[in-house]
């Protein structure tokens, strides 16, 4: 396998480490307006890519981090498998290594896990400018730290993903969507109701006083819910336009927060339209007003962060406490003692 | 033992949760590996901020830590091997809540595996990780090895299933990483990068367990084949029809040699077996029954059973279920590695774990997870036999080159202790440890919390 693309760039990381340069990290770019902009040299890695091994047997398929996520995912559905955490893809250049990086999944999060969940192993580029590899090709590993999870949602700040595996899982045989006419605090309570019950609902959106839901499973499973549920049935165009966010809740030229609540939060007291998602767990809202969205999800146990903003933020993700910034910080030491990559993106001084 | 660090450790405990009787002591020493050390101390919190500062005063007297919850790990990894001191979670036992509504509980470290699923079965629910111990061992343990069980091939391991920790690191900090929601990581995930590190890079104080609900039944179905190959494209054509099932489970041809002596029902031209539960309700249940049954019907396919009832579900498991007692009769002190290699090397692992059982004349008994590539490979030696102990040893120095070979991992779910430490550097370059050093150094820069285990030394 040749692999010039990432000797160009472990030779772009030592040279970054030479002259202590910040490096500004990216492959398809589409993820540019999440987390504070990077002051460094620009280090593009959309050249380092293809797919290096899939077996769809083994449920596993490793990647160069610059493939297109529309080729992976054309590649998977040939063999009737797929993404299960259903990446968001802001257009057609949006990258695997760029999905792993922001650590951003969709509409059947709550059902099949996060991206995280799915990362069995990556090749990277360490701090130090070495190349060095962690987890591996199997289901389950054990031996030494988490590293790859660790790379998952770091939004480039720990080192340069190279290859990545990734755990697939076949398409769901049956599928069908549902829509619910009722008030925000109702649909929440119902889809808290039922996510506690073996039901294969995979995904669930609460907007406009109503709620829709997703099923996924075997037909008779599928009908079966169905029976038990009601509702009326739908097309199911709405989950991709969810997934990739073209809908026009995301496309307003205001900032848009995003909310991780405990699923039961009651309805949240904010003025504008909100769309709630992974059964009450991902709650998006428009808010440009005084109130403190930090310390308003904090006082209600979860976290928020500023996800787009119209302009510069002081703060994009919640805000840590001083013991949990400094392993943070101390984490980014162990991984990137120069702080060349990616340094502010997440918080300062990481 | 320095003395001013005994009345350091007195000014935090009261008496009766300080042990220095050298017979209580012992108890405290032994994991299930065939390990055992002495601890100088044994101290046993009844709250965070207890552990808290018995972390710092270890930190500032550059004490050793051990943290135990029931040591029925089998790697070593409670031993405490450089004496000093060791915390057992065996009073910080409470549920502190049980959230129905947003389908996750909240434990101290001491608590059961059992003890949870008791409590979350109350309201419907079940959390994932279902290791064999389940009965006795504590959920702090689960979390510090990222153990599993046969479920994980459908709902992952503690990693997967962990909302949020509450943790001391190394320097007597506390840190809370994770959050009471789906998504539930801010900045770097340092959630899972403490599950599974084996109490090296901080102690677990409470955990926050995400709870899944439970199927209405299930059904249990067994099949048995001409051959392991045969078994292993089972395997895979089960875990490509869309509904995975919640354990798919196997037994190579010496397992079964052992069962059928026991008096299992095994026809002699099996050579492998599979047990798999699939569940749901009513028709759909059935239909995910059939749809499995489709999938296992592979050329070499012997013979299908499928157990409509719990009592008929049991007599299925009672095969497997024999299995352990049938191998502890031969070797009571067997060494039991699980390896993880990408299912379709099941059968190039067995054949060679075959070829080194006639090379060494060692017993080698295999079985495990298929679904997920996860075997249990058993050696039943003799540990009173030196000569056998040293040829063992190499043999499975041979048998960790034969899984990473095959593109596998040394460990799926029992980690790394003492016992594979010196082979991780199989897996793992000097790299990639030296970087592992580095994030334990950033823990726990006095390297006191359970030096010597799991990283080899650089």
């Amino acid at each position: 396998m040749t692999d010039h693309t990432a000797r160009q760039l472990q030779q772009q990381v030592q040279q970054a480490i030479a002259e202590q340069q910040p490096l500004n990290i990216f492959a398809g770019n589409s993820r540019a307006f999440y987390g504070h902009p990077v002051a460094g040299t620009p280090c593009p890695v959309a050249d380092h890519q293809g797919i290096i091994d899939y077996q769809p047997a083994e449920l596993v398929i490793t990647v160069k981090a610059g493939t297109r996520l529309s080729e992976i995912e054309q590649t998977l559905a040939e063999h009737n498998q797929m993404l299960a955490f259903e990446p968001p893809a802001f257009n057609e250049s949006s990258t695997i290594g760029g999905c792993v990086a922001a650590g951003l999944s969709g509409p059947s999060r709550a059902f099949s896990g996060s991206v995280r969940d799915f990362v069995l192993g990556c090749r990277m580029i360490n701090g130090r400018g070495e190349i060095v590899q962690f987890g591996g090709q199997v289901m389950k590993n054990v031996a030494g730290y988490d590293v790859s999870r660790l790379m998952a949602g770091s939004l480039g700040t720990l080192g340069i993903l190279l290859d990545i595996s990734l755990k697939v899982l076949p398409r769901p045989a049956s599928r069908l969507s549902l829509k619910f006419d009722m008030e925000e605090a109702a649909a929440i309570k119902s889809i808290r109701q039922w996510a506690g019950q073996p039901l294969p609902i995979s995904a669930s959106c609460i907007m406009q006083e109503q709620l829709l839901i997703r099923l996924d499973s075997t037909p008779s499973a599928v009908d079966s819910a169905r029976q038990k549920l009601g509702g009326e049935i739908i097309d199911d165009s709405i989950w991709p336009r969810l997934q990739h966010q073209q809908m026009d809740f995301f496309q307003q030229d205001k900032n848009l927060w995003r909310l991780s609540l405990p699923p039961a939060t009651a309805p949240l007291n904010m003025p504008g339209e909100q769309i709630i998602e992974w059964h009450g767990g991902q709650r998006w809202i428009h808010h440009e007003g005084e109130t403190d969205i930090f310390a308003l999800t904090s006082s209600l146990g979860g976290h928020a962060c500023l996800y787009k903003t119209r302009s510069r933020a002081d703060n994009i993700f919640q805000p840590l406490d001083t013991q949990l910034m400094t392993l943070q910080r101390n984490t980014k030491q162990a991984m990137d003692p120069m702080g060349i990559f990616n340094p502010g993106r997440i918080y300062r001084g990481l | 033992m320095d003395t001013a660090f005994h009345k350091a450790i007195k000014k935090i405990l009261p008496a009766q949760q300080i042990l220095t009787d050298e017979a209580e002591r012992l108890t405290y020493g032994y994991d299930n590996s065939r390990r055992h050390a002495l601890p100088d101390i044994v101290v046993l919190p009844h709250t965070e901020r207890q552990v808290a500062d018995i972390v710092k005063a270890c930190h500032d007297f550059k004490v050793p830590l051990t943290a135990r919850g029931r040591g029925t790990g089998t790697t070593g990894a409670t031993v405490p091997v450089r004496g000093g001191l060791v915390m057992s979670f065996e009073q910080m036992n409470k549920i502190i809540n049980m959230d129905a509504a947003n389908r996750m509980i909240t434990v101290e470290p001491g608590v059961t595996n059992q003890q949870v699923q008791q409590a979350a079965a109350e309201h419907g629910f079940f959390w994932a990780p279902d290791p064999t111990s389940a009965a006795f061992c504590t959920v702090g343990g689960n979390l510090a090895y990222n153990s599993a069980g046969p479920r994980a091939v459908k709902y992952g391991s503690c990693r997967e299933n962990t909302l949020e920790l509450r943790a001391v690191t190394g320097t007597g900090e506390i840190i809370r990483c994770g959050t009471h929601t789906t998504k539930g990581v801010v900045g770097y995930d340092l959630t899972r990068l403490i599950i599974g590190s084996e109490g090296t890079l901080a102690i677990i104080t409470q955990a926050t367990l995400k709870l899944l609900p439970k199927a209405e039944s299930k059904y249990t179905l067994k099949f048995t084949y001409n051959s392991m190959d045969a078994a292993a494209r089972a395997v895979s054509s089960i875990m490509a029809q869309p509904d995975t099932p919640c354990a798919l489970e196997f037994m190579d041809s010496r397992a079964l040699q052992l069962i059928r002596e026991n008096g299992a029902d095994i026809s002699a031209d099996a050579a492998a077996l599979l047990m798999v539960e699939v569940e749901g309700r009513g028709s759909a249940l059935q239909q995910a029954a059939d749809a499995v049954i489709q999938a296992a019907r592979v050329e070499g396919h012997l013979h299908t059973e499928q157990a409509r009832n719990a009592e008929e579900a049991a007599q299925i498991w009672q095969a497997r279920k024999q299995l352990s007692p049938s191998l502890r009769k031969i070797a009571p002190k067997k060494i039991n590695e699980d390896v993880v290699v990408p299912v379709s090397h099941i059968p190039a692992l067995i054949n060679g774990l075959n070829q080194l059982s006639d090379q060494y004349r060692i017993p080698i008994v295999n079985f495990g997870h298929a679904g997920n590539g996860n075997i249990h490979v058993n050696l039943l030696i003799n540990p009173d036999d030196k000569m056998q102990m040293a040829s063992a040893q190499e043999c499975l120095n041979q048998v960790f080159d034969l899984v990473i070979k095959l593109d596998g991992s040394l460990s799926g779910e029992h980690g790394v202790g003492l016992e594979k430490r010196d082979f991780i550097y199989k897996e793992l370059g000097a790299a990639e440890i030296r970087l592992m050093h580095a994030i334990k150094k950033q823990f726990d820069p006095h390297n006191i919390l359970n030096a010597d285990k799991t990283l080899p030394a650089l």
